[in-house]
This record gives C-alpha cells, structure tokens and sequence, in this order.
C-alpha cells in the first residue's frame, strides 16, 4: 500500500507534459492512436496547410498606358506620351514582377517621345537604362523613328563596352535574388557582375516576405544588405502548400522550419506514414523552426508508433527517457517505508496477536 | 474458496490455549458451598425437597452450576474486601453471553455431617465435570469466573434477571485473571473465616458483586 501510494506521488511530481502539434503524411493516423502513443506528451494534430499563393499583384505597367503611350507618340503629342510612361515606380515594381517585356516596351517608348520631344539626353538615359536591364528591344522599337533606334542602338554598344562592377548582395540568409526581373542563382550572400547604373534586385526567401529594391550602381563596387519581414502565418502556409506539399524533401530543415511558421508552432512534429512493403514510419521535430530530432523505424506504424515518438520526444529533450524504477531515489524510499511498515505490522501482529483460550474443569 | 481462504490464513494465525479451573487439589476452594445460614443449616439442604433418595444416604439433590464470566472494568485485587470495594466503585458485570447452565447433582441433607467429609463428598460430584468446557474463547480482558450452584433449574434462571437467594447453595470464584495470559489453572475459592458464610454467597451471586442487606 505504502509503496503504491509513493510511487504515485513519484508520478505526480513529473514535470507537465509537453503540447506539440503534429502533422501526418502519407497513411491516416488518428488523434486517440497519438494520445496512446504518447501518454507523456499533449499530442495535438493539426492539418497540413493547403493554401493558395496569394493572388499576384495587379501589373505594375498596365497596358492601356502603354497603348495610349504609343497612340501619343503617333499623333506627336509626345508631352502625353510622356506623361504615360513616366512613373519610375511602376517601371521598378514591374521588373521586381519580372514583367521586363513590359518594361522593354515602357522604356522604348520613353526613348521615343524624349527624342520626339527634342529632349536627347533624357533619351539617351532611358536608352541606357534599357541597356544596362539587359532588356531586350521590344518588337515595337519597328514603329519609332530610325533616330529612335539609332539612340537605342548607341546605348546597347556603348553598354557593351563598359565593365562589370561587382554587386555585393547581403542581409537575411538563404534568399534567391533576381536581378531586373530575372532569377540569377544566386542566394545570398552573394556577388554579382552588374553594369553600371540602376537596377532592379528582387530578394525572396520562404518564411520571409519578397523585398523589391532599385539601387544605383557606380564603379567600383556596390553592396546591398536587405533584412527580409518574417512572412505572416498565411503567407507561409501558402509558400508551403506551393513548394513542399507534394515534395518529397517535405521533412526537410527548410520546409519543416517554414512549417512552423505557418502552423504558428514553436514544436512540432512532422510524421510520415507509409504502409507500404510492411510499413515505414519516420518523424522530424522542430523546436522554434529548427530540426533538433529526428527518429525512424521500420514495421507495422501501430505497433512502432509509440517508439518512435519516445525516441524522438527524448532526442529533442521534450520528455525524460524512462529511468528504470530501481534506478530512481524514491523507490528505494518506498521500498524502505515498506519494509518498515511490514516489520511494523508483523510486529504489531505478534504482539497482538489474536489468542483463543479455552477454558475447563480440571 | 477465495473468500475462506483469508478466514483459514487468520485461523491459522491464532494462538489457541488451554486453561484449566479447579476447586483445589483437596476441595479447599469448596468453602463456598459449605457455608450455613443464620439457622445453622448448612444451605445444601436447601436441595432437600427436590432431592433424590437413592437408597439412603449420602442423598444428592438436584441443581444447576452456572458459570459466568464477571468484568470487572479493570484490575482490582483479588482478596473479597478488595472486589467488592472495587465494584462499589466501578461497573463490575456479568458478561451474558459467557454464561453456561449444568444441571448436576450436589449433597443435600447434610447437615450435622463432618465438614471435610462433607467437602469431599461435594467435590466428589464436582470432579464428574472434569474436562466439561466453561467456555471456548475467554474474554480478552482481565475477568473473574465465578461457579454458582443454585436449586433453581436452568430455565428458571435464563428467565430470571437474577438468582434466587434462597435456592444458592454453593459459590466459587477465581482471582481477577487474563486468561489469554494464565501460565497455569486457575484456582476457584471461596474466602471466608467462618461457616456462617450465606451472605457472602448472596453478594457471590449478585449480578454486580454488590452485598445488598
């Protein structure tokens, strides 16, 4: 009795039990067979994100403007023209869309009204800017004057001739860069050979939200340090359910940390299920985003379920390993306040011990 | 079976003992049922009218010996002032469901005989209840047994709150005694200096040992 009672309050005075969501890839597995698994954890399974991308910005450089743009130039009213293609803003946030055809077409027609307009210098700049974008004359650049394209043509040479200066691109880690509207492969932090000039440098990173930034870049050297936002829950769901839903690097660090992000879970625990060729069960825990655990066995995922999860839960440090009983101080100590109650009691007894006396005639 | 098996374990478990009453190895514990009353008749002839005659003397009347067990609420001394001090004090009591009813034959029209004759003659009779069980289980508290020999006949007392003064005709008791702990017999007397001793037999018999006039 007496041991009973003090491992009991051994138990009781275990730490609590650690909450931790946890989501199921592959097979089914339902809440009561995680609640079994794990009695020394609060296992709370929570769905997989299957969110949309949110929905792409409207285009920076609509193509009425540009249409009217051209309309103007034809008619000679380059005063309008201009006023059509004028927003730097636009132009910057089209190339963070990677929209250069648009951008093309803007600056070509900037080129256009500017030389129309006996403005030359302005027009040599748009050329120039359209140069150093790398961006490719669009297939209007036949409906402009052949001064127009003799300016555009001297901008192309002339940035043929320049050197490339070195872009040091710097700040959250891991983010790809696109330059000008297009990817380069770079992920920061990273170099790149740019012409002189501005240009468009897009960062984009999961977990984090994209950074469009237009910078100008002057011999010798140029450098860029962007620090991207921490994406909001919705968004990393989105950036989940596009990248790693259907992947099979889904229990990666990169998508498990993203994952956390989006399921808003400081632990988390990943589980893959498959019941095919006699099963196969394997599990990743991340703590704040990062992987610290991961465990995995093969056979029936019922029966290796339980196992897995302690080998994980005590490899991430979330729960105890069970020390075996004898190992423990408050055995010994129930074992000795039993041993006492028992001499207690064989002694009370002896000493009390019940006695029958028959008494007669002699 | 399950449940007779705690019962066997907790018999198993019990020190069973054996303890023995006698008057005396010679009847000296007899006293009290030699005692006269205040007529000089010695109260054995009060069996006299129920006695049976077998052929002449010694005649042998019918009685009853019961023997209860008296809790005396703690340990008192075992001389007769002392009890009966005692019991004036405390609650001194009959346990009922102790009592045991003989029917036995006794002398009876005795009196003139020679008293150590007359001794022998009674425990002569009293010898016949050699190996007769008082009881199976003494009580666990300290007691005194007391043996009362009466003329009533056992269903008169199982229906009476108490004896019949008149009908006593011989009393013995034991020293206040734990009985679970006798390390031999125990003895059963009477203390009187004197054969005139029928008042002594009435505060034997009283229910609460109290000498009531």
């Amino acid at each position: 009795m007496t041991l009973a009672v003090v491992l009991v309050a051994t138990l009781a005075a275990e730490s609590p039990r650690p909450s931790i969501s946890v989501v199921v890839r592959g097979a089914e597995l339902s809440q009561q067979a995680l609640d079994a698994a794990a009695p020394a954890a609060l296992l709370r399974k929570v769905p997989l994100p299957n969110a949309a991308e949110p929905r792409g910005a409207p285009p920076a450089l609509p193509q009425e403007r540009i249409a009217a743009a051209r309309k103007a130039y034809v008619n000679a009213d380059f005063a309008q023209c201009l006023e059509q293609v004028a927003d730097d803003a636009a132009l910057t946030a089209a190339l963070g869309q990677q929209d250069r055809a648009n951008a093309a077409r803007v600056l070509l027609w900037r080129v256009a009204c500017n030389v129309g307009a006996g403005k030359l210098e302005p027009a040599r700049r748009s050329a120039a800017q359209l140069a150093a974008f790398s961006l490719q004359a669009p297939a209007e650049v036949g409906s402009v004057s052949p001064e127009v394209e003799a300016v555009i043509a001297r901008a192309y040479q002339e940035a043929g001739g320049m050197r490339a200066v070195p872009l040091e691109v710097s700040g959250t880690a891991d983010a790809a860069v696109e330059l000008d509207g297009r990817p380069t492969g770079c992920t920061t932090p990273c170099t790149l050979e740019v012409l002189e000039g501005s240009h468009v440098v897009r960062l984009l990173a999961d977990g984090h939200e994209a950074v469009v930034k237009l910078l100008r870049v002057s011999a010798p050297r140029a450098a860029l340090e962007v620090e991207l936002p921490t994406a909001a829950p919705e968004l990393a769901a989105a950036q989940w359910s596009a990248r790693y839903r259907a992947a099979p690097d889904a229990d990666g660090a990169s998508s498990v940390r993203l994952l956390s992000t989006a399921l808003r879970s400081a632990r988390l625990v990943m589980l893959n299920v498959e019941q095919a060729s006699g099963g196969r069960l394997g599990a990743v825990l991340a703590i704040d985003g990062a992987v610290t655990a991961r465990a995995e066995r093969s056979g029936d995922p019922a029966t290796e379920l339980p196992g897995l999860l302690n080998d994980l839960l005590v490899r991430g440090q979330l729960i105890e390993a069970s020390v075996p009983l004898y190992r423990r101080p408050l055995f010994w100590v129930a074992i000795a306040a039993s041993v006492a109650a028992i001499a207690a009691g064989v002694t009370t007894f002896f000493v009390l011990r019940p006695v029958e006396t028959r008494v007669s005639f002699q | 079976m399950k449940r007779a098996l705690p019962l066997l374990l907790l018999l198993a478990c019990i020190e069973h003992r054996e303890v023995g009453v006698n008057f005396g190895e010679t009847g000296e514990g007899l006293d009290g049922f030699l005692c006269k009353d205040a007529a000089g008749r010695l109260v054995l002839d009060r069996l006299g009218d129920g006695g049976v005659a077998d052929g002449g003397p010694p005649a042998l009347g019918v009685a009853s010996l019961v023997t209860d067990f008296i809790d005396l609420g703690g340990l008192p001394g075992c001389r007769t002032g002392q009890l009966v001090k005692w019991c004036s004090e405390h609650r001194c009591m009959a346990i009922s469901s102790t009592r045991i009813c003989t029917p036995m034959q006794l002398p009876t029209n005795v009196t003139g005989s020679d008293r150590e004759a007359l001794r022998a003659r009674v425990r002569e009779q009293l010898v016949a209840l050699k190996g007769q069980q008082v009881i199976s289980d003494a009580p666990g508290q300290a007691v005194i047994l007391r043996v009362l020999a009466t003329g009533e006949s056992c269903e008169a007392i199982a229906a009476a709150s108490a004896f019949d003064t008149k009908k006593l005709v011989g009393c013995a008791y034991s020293c206040p005694t734990l009985f679970d702990k006798a390390d031999q017999d125990v003895y059963l007397g009477f203390e009187t200096l004197t054969g005139s001793c029928e008042q002594g037999l009435r505060i034997c018999a009283d229910g609460t040992l109290t000498w009531k006039p």
